[in-house]
């Protein structure tokens, strides 16, 4: 196998090795390598994107059943999306040459053969979720990449890719939104009337949040208090944020 | 002099006070609270949650949070009491290994003790803030049908919490030193004291410096928290009235309304109606959340309580049967607990004792600032007060029969002793073994087991000839020796009833250690707080100076050197924050304060 060929495998082109691969591997056969890590978004990129003047939230999904859409970033593509990982020796698992396919080898990434190990093969639309997922992913939105991968999840929990996927997603996006917040020892306060908060679109998750911001808590009391999900709060704080129901007292004035 | 903190241990909220400069004073914790929940929590980050923010989370959190430790501390496993409350709580309680009770927090079990040495250390910081000192004494109260092992197990709360417990006092005999403090008083006073989570009425004598409880009673069930519970049955039934939707299901908006029901209650003390608006309540699922909005009336808050409040009429009724005592014997009625400013509540009260209760104290801090006059006096050398205490249970022996043969009935001022003659009830018997019970129940069984010791050697006779005396003796401090004497040959066997709290004294030296270190990180923490703010004011000073002095200096290549350097001291110092680095702080704070003075002098004297 070590003499097999080295060449980048496409998307496409890994949904059939897959099908080869749970069918024919057999016992005189070595097992594959260990699965290489998801690669690592570029925290400190998006950090800097996310401080940065034009970055910009839509607000349309706050506090969203767990789906967040409408995230944007714009960081320049080669700044900010992780490199492709190394093929190495995952090129044993390509198939040998295929005609139908030569026209794919541009688009190397070794992660789709991860699935390969996977007990469960997936139907035709989870492996389109995943294969956008990744796409998101490496395009830096890491909201839409989370929420098909929470999708494919749906259907099989277990998903060792969707699940790494996932957590990878969720500790980019945390990163992110805190670096909005800023520090989480900051104290907000309702910066709008009382009557007014119902005509903010705001679900009841928002609603529970909002309504522990009461001047005195830090962003981090609040987190402590809230028992829900730190990336879901902080972006519910990020949201609040961005359309002015909360500010952030001046530090002189903590308690 | 130093100082001795009384501290109100209370089931649902703490409160801590002193005798600074002669005045005794309620001690206001950090957000200006005088009293604070009795709730610890421990967070998912793991980190230790207490009072109002502990309070705020205690329905989103419930497994990790715990609240009414009172009514567990000191009970044994198998006792009704910790049944009940296994039922009723949803955080876990489970045996220890000492036939006493723990408690499960996240991936740790705790003892009972250890939970409110929590809200301990809680009420000595607050003090030790207040006074800018160290505090290490301190007077506890108890409720007054308290048994040993509820005492010891408060005294060890004391001990992990690093405080030396010169005393625990009963709560009515606190109530009435607040009282009476710097007065010559000599009357009968009736404490009705309706907290947050229980009821008890007490009646007292006072005279001469003497403070003796007759009688104590009340309801281990019943407060503020039923109060509570009522409205928000009201406004749920109300809202799936109209919305088809148990709001009762979702753990944040239940927060809500019962954080919401217990403001409007208060409110509802001093105003004759409140808004409860809670928006955003719950979704729908169809992508629309609905709000909560309704008025409520005293009128409707009464009407809807009235049955609590009539409970606690029958109690003090009960009570003073017991004491044979009628309302005309009791000159003064004193209130306690923060449900007593219920407005239906006082008129309740006043219209059953015939008479206006004392406004003279404050409802929420009277037992605290009682005993923080206590742990004055105790430091005093010539203390004017004098507690008696009385047994808040009765005490006796088993007989044939399984039966309880009382020696010491319940409210006998202490110390105090009684002596009882029983004979053999077998031909030639020649031992007899002595279980000392405590309880009011006739049956043995059903009363608790203090002890247990064999006299033996009694001569060989027919039954019902020899004649064993048993002699109770209660001291002080409460402790409990029981003597068996065989009356003709002078025979004899004694035991001492030491209360224990189910703890050992190597599990409690380990807590005390435990706590230590909790301490010294937190302080640590908040040191870090404090000189990151110091910091993150000095570098917003700056930034406001920036751009004049960039503006004054522009165009000199000194001052070009010196902007970059004043940049790379901010920066640096606001690395050092984000990693949390203490020490990098320190250091960051003096170069920050060298540039501020620096920009100061530029804009001043080139502007």
């Amino acid at each position: 196998m070590p003499d097999e060929p080295k060449r980048p495998v496409s998307l496409a082109r890994q949904a059939v090795n897959l099908i080869d691969l749970e069918d024919g591997w057999g016992p005189e056969e070595e097992p594959p390598a260990p699965l290489p890590p998801v690669p690592a978004a570029p925290v400190q990129a998006i950090r800097d994107a996310a401080l940065a003047e034009d970055f910009s939230v839509d607000v349309q999904g706050v506090g969203g059943e767990g789906v967040m859409h409408g995230f944007e970033l714009e960081i320049e593509v080669d700044q900010g999306v992780p490199a492709p990982p190394e093929v190495g020796a995952f090129a044993a698992f390509a198939a040998p040459d295929d005609e139908d396919d030569q026209d794919d080898d541009s688009g190397a990434d070794a992660m789709g053969l991860v699935e390969a190990r996977h007990t469960h093969p997936l139907d035709g639309d989870a492996q389109a979720l995943m294969r956008r997922a990744r796409d998101l992913f490496a395009l830096g939105d890491f909201s839409g990449s989370l929420a098909l991968v929470e999708r494919v999840l749906a259907s099989d929990p277990h998903h060792r890719e969707a699940r790494e996927y996932r957590e990878r997603n969720r500790q980019t996006l945390l990163s992110m939104y805190e670096s909005k917040v800023g520090s989480l020892d900051q104290v907000p306060y309702v910066a709008i009337p009382q009557g007014e908060i119902v005509w903010l679109n705001l679900d009841h998750r928002a609603g529970f949040i909002l309504s522990q911001i009461d001047g005195a808590l830090t962003f981090e009391d609040v987190l402590d208090l809230c028992a829900m999900p730190r990336m879901e709060v902080c972006k519910i704080f990020v949201d609040l944020l961005a359309e002015h129901v909360i500010k952030i007292r001046a530090p002189a004035t903590r308690r | 002099m130093e100082p001795v903190i009384g501290i109100d241990l209370g089931t649902t909220n703490s409160c801590v006070a002193v005798v600074d400069n002669g005045t005794p004073v309620v001690i206001p914790n950090k957000g200006g609270y005088k009293t604070t929940p009795s709730i610890v929590a421990l967070a998912e980050s793991g980190k230790r949650l207490l009072g109002h923010i502990a309070k705020r989370q205690a329905i989103t959190n419930a497994r990790n949070t715990v609240y009414g430790a009172k009514r567990l501390i000191g009970r044994k496993w198998n006792s009704p009491a910790v049944a009940a409350m296994r039922e009723m709580v949803p955080y876990e309680i489970k045996e220890g290994p000492h036939d006493d009770v723990r408690i499960q927090l996240r991936d740790k079990l705790y003892s009972l003790p250890e939970i409110s040495s929590f809200i301990l250390t809680e009420m000595r910081s607050i003090a030790e803030d207040y006074l800018g000192q160290r505090v290490e004494k301190a007077v506890i109260t108890v409720p007054a049908y308290f048994n040993d092992g509820q005492r010891q197990a408060t005294k060890d709360a004391g001990r992990i919490a690093g405080l030396d417990v010169l005393r625990i006092i009963n709560e009515p005999t606190a109530a009435a030193l607040a009282y009476g403090y710097g007065r010559e008083i000599e009357r009968k006073v009736a404490i009705y004291d309706l907290g947050g989570g229980t009821f008890d009425i007490s009646i007292l004598e006072i005279g001469n410096g003497v403070f003796e409880v007759i009688s104590t009673a009340g309801d281990t069930f019943l407060g503020g928290e039923d109060f509570d519970a009522r409205i928000i049955e009201w406004l749920v039934f109300g809202f799936a009235k109209e919305h088809k939707i148990d709001l009762r299901k979702d753990t944040m908006a239940l927060q809500r309304l019962k954080d919401v029901a217990e403001k409007a209650k208060c409110e509802l003390s001093s105003v004759s109606e409140t808004e409860v608006n809670l928006p955003f309540i719950i979704s729908t699922g169809k992508n629309e959340a609905l709000h909560l909005q309704r008025v409520l009336t005293r009128a409707k808050l009464e009407e809807l309580t009235v049955d609590l409040v009539e409970r606690t009429i029958a109690i003090c009724r009960k009570t003073l049967e017991e004491g044979k005592l009628g309302t005309r014997d009791i000159d003064e009625v004193i209130l306690v607990g923060g449900m007593t400013r219920m407005p239906k509540v006082q008129e309740a009260v006043a219209g059953f004792f015939a008479k206006e209760p004392s406004k003279g104290v404050h409802p929420d801090e009277v037992v605290a600032l009682g005993a923080a006059i206590q742990g004055y006096s105790l430091m005093e050398e010539a203390s004017a007060v004098l507690l008696l205490d009385v047994t808040p249970h009765s005490l006796g022996i088993m007989i044939v029969g399984g039966y309880h043969n009382v020696l010491i009935p319940k409210n006998t001022t202490v110390p105090t002793s009684a002596s009882h003659i029983f004979t053999t009830i077998k031909d030639n018997q020649t031992s007899v073994k002595i279980l000392v019970l405590q309880g009011e129940s006739d049956r043995a069984e059903e009363n608790e087991l203090l002890g247990e010791f064999i006299l033996t050697g009694l001569r060989k006779a027919p039954r019902g000839e020899v004649e064993v005396e048993v002699t109770f003796e209660i001291s002080a401090d409460g402790i409990v020796a029981v003597t068996a004497k065989d009356l003709e040959t002078g025979q004899q066997q004694a035991i001492t009833v030491t209360a224990t709290s189910g703890l050992t004294e190597d599990e409690i030296r380990g807590m005390v250690e435990a706590n230590k270190d909790y301490l010294l990180e937190l302080r640590s923490s908040e040191e870090l707080e404090g000189k990151k703010q110091a910091a993150e004011k000095i570098i917003d000073e700056l930034e406001v100076l920036f751009p004049k002095v960039k503006d004054k200096v522009q165009g000199s290549d000194f001052g070009e050197d010196a902007l970059k350097k004043a940049r790379s001291v901010i920066n640096r110092a606001r690395t050092a924050i984000d990693a949390k680095d203490l020490q990098g702080i320190l250091d960051s704070t003096e170069a920050l304060q060298r540039t501020l003075g620096m920009f100061k002098s530029v804009v001043t004297k080139i502007g």
